[in-house]
């Protein structure tokens, strides 16, 4: 029971297939005869797990009901506060918003104060976790401000229990989506440029896409295919490479996370109809018919520009250039072909290279100003090359 | 060693004894060793193994495991 609990969730975090989910489900089956709810909730929030990164949304809500039950006997109150975040998620990757938020609220509400061992029940910080889906819950039922709000709340209780790979979830899935979704355009823009100057920038159909959504979905890992009015054509857009997932957890053809939220809305008229013009100064782009548009009720983008003390791009590039050396091992450089020319994006780390031998130009912004998208870019970026060196085998 | 990761003992007390939990291990899997020990040695060190992500010598270290239990049948039921 436990080495199968155990394999399950070392798979877990490689890959979702089928021998992934079988671990949990042999874990399910050898405690449920002896009564072991621990590991009965281990097993059943692994199954569920599963359901949920390949995309089977409508499996994972009986079983969310399942690991309820089995919760609500369980002697610890991490148990039943991970039942409500499941819940909670189940329901909102079903688009039922309604029915999602009174779980997640009650799963991140105050009641939820938990001695650290009990929070991180389940790989993650369960606060994290709830206030994270809270956000996009919130966002989805038209309430920005509050959604900010709690995803800046998942960063802080992941920086307060000093959980790095609570942090990480809570920049990359809270933070990130919710500065995108309302905020930097002019990041919005460079984060989906390759998608953009692919679909929309070039072509037989100039402009014909919403920057916002646009970004904010392909940021997510998704966003819709052209002309598309059907919202089951939702597709993946990160690639399980640049994601450093494996293929099968994108086996499915919609999103983990935003696009079931957002085929939910869009399948329940919940969302406004597409605007034939969005802001202005962005080109007039068209929304294609069909297409997840944001809510009407959401603000409009804010449009100050990221002021860094030597450019924007430049800070960036600088400082991604000294994360990737500190996660690159050394011989690889070497192993690139030095004949051959350089591709544009080679000759811009060459160019990086130079600039990074200027002087630092120190912090781009004092700490406890508000959130910037690329300074919570940059942020997720330096925790997730923590992460990565801190679960490499033996660095320990 | 912690059975359940919510008894909150801290990584850091058992961290230093990786090594010998591993070369315990590898002597318990090896021809001269008890496969009953290192099986008891794996399933005590999980919580442990977790909380320093150690993923991929847990997996090996488990599937070592469940891979020795399937010729025992006697113990396949308990599985840990």
């Amino acid at each position: 029971m436990k080495l199968y609990a155990a394999r399950g969730v070392c798979l877990l975090c490689q890959t979702v297939e089928p021998h992934t989910q079988a671990a949990f489900q042999n874990a399910l089956e050898l405690a449920e005869p002896v009564g072991n709810r621990a590991y009965q909730l281990l097993g059943l929030w692994g199954w569920w797990m599963c359901l949920y990164l390949n995309g089977r949304y409508a499996e994972a809500l009986p079983l969310a009901e399942r690991f309820n039950a089995v919760a609500a006997a369980s002697e610890w109150p991490c148990d039943r506060l991970a039942a409500d975040r499941v819940m909670g998620i189940s329901h909102l990757l079903l688009g039922k918003l309604d029915k999602a938020l009174p779980y997640l609220a009650h799963a991140a509400g105050p009641s939820a104060k938990l001695p650290r061992a009990q929070r991180i029940r389940f790989l993650y910080d369960e606060r994290t976790l709830s206030h994270v889906s809270l956000a996009h819950t919130l966002w989805f039922l038209g309430h920005p401000d509050q959604a900010m709000l709690a995803a800046r709340q998942a960063r802080a209780d992941a920086q307060e229990l000093d959980h790095p790979v609570s942090l990480c979830y809570a920049l990359s899935e809270g933070v990130c989506t919710l500065a995108l979704l309302t905020g930097d355009e002019a990041l919005c823009r460079r984060r989906s440029g390759p998608w953009w100057s692919r679909h929309a920038g070039t072509g037989s159909r100039p402009g014909r896409r919403e920057p916002r959504c646009g970004a904010a979905f392909s940021t997510c890992g998704w966003a819709t295919k052209p002309r598309s009015t059907d919202a089951s054509t939702l597709r993946p857009r990160t690639s399980a490479r640049r994601s450093g997932i494996s293929h099968s957890r994108h086996s499915s053809r919609q999103s983990p996370r935003h696009s079931p939220a957002a085929a939910g809305l869009y399948g329940g008229a919940r969302l406004h109809q597409p605007r034939s013009r969005v802001g202005d100064g962005d080109g007039g782009h068209k929304l294609p018919a069909g297409a997840p548009a944001c809510q009407g009720r959401n603000p409009p983008l804010r449009r100050k520009p990221v002021r860094h003390p030597c450019g924007p791009s430049r800070c960036w590039r600088r400082r991604a250039l000294r994360l990737a050396k500190l996660v690159t091992s050394p011989g690889s450089c070497a192993a690139l072909p030095r004949s051959q020319p350089l591709r544009s994006s080679q000759r811009r780390t060459a160019q990086d290279a130079r600039v990074s031998a200027r002087p630092d130009p120190g912090p781009l912004s004092p700490k406890g100003e508000e959130l910037r998208t690329s300074e919570a870019a940059y942020e997720l970026l330096e925790v997730a090359c923590c992460c990565r060196l801190a679960t490499r085998p033996g660095t320990a | 060693m912690p059975a359940d990761a919510r008894t909150g003992i801290g990584a850091a007390a058992f961290a230093p004894h990786l090594a010998d939990l591993r070369a315990a291990v590898a002597w318990g899997f090896s021809p001269e060793g008890e496969s009953d020990v290192a099986i008891a040695l794996t399933v005590a060190s999980i919580p442990l193994s977790m909380q320093l992500a150690l993923l991929e010598e847990t997996l090996a270290r488990v599937d070592q495991a469940l891979a020795r239990l399937e010729r025992t049948p006697a113990h396949a039921a308990s599985a840990g």
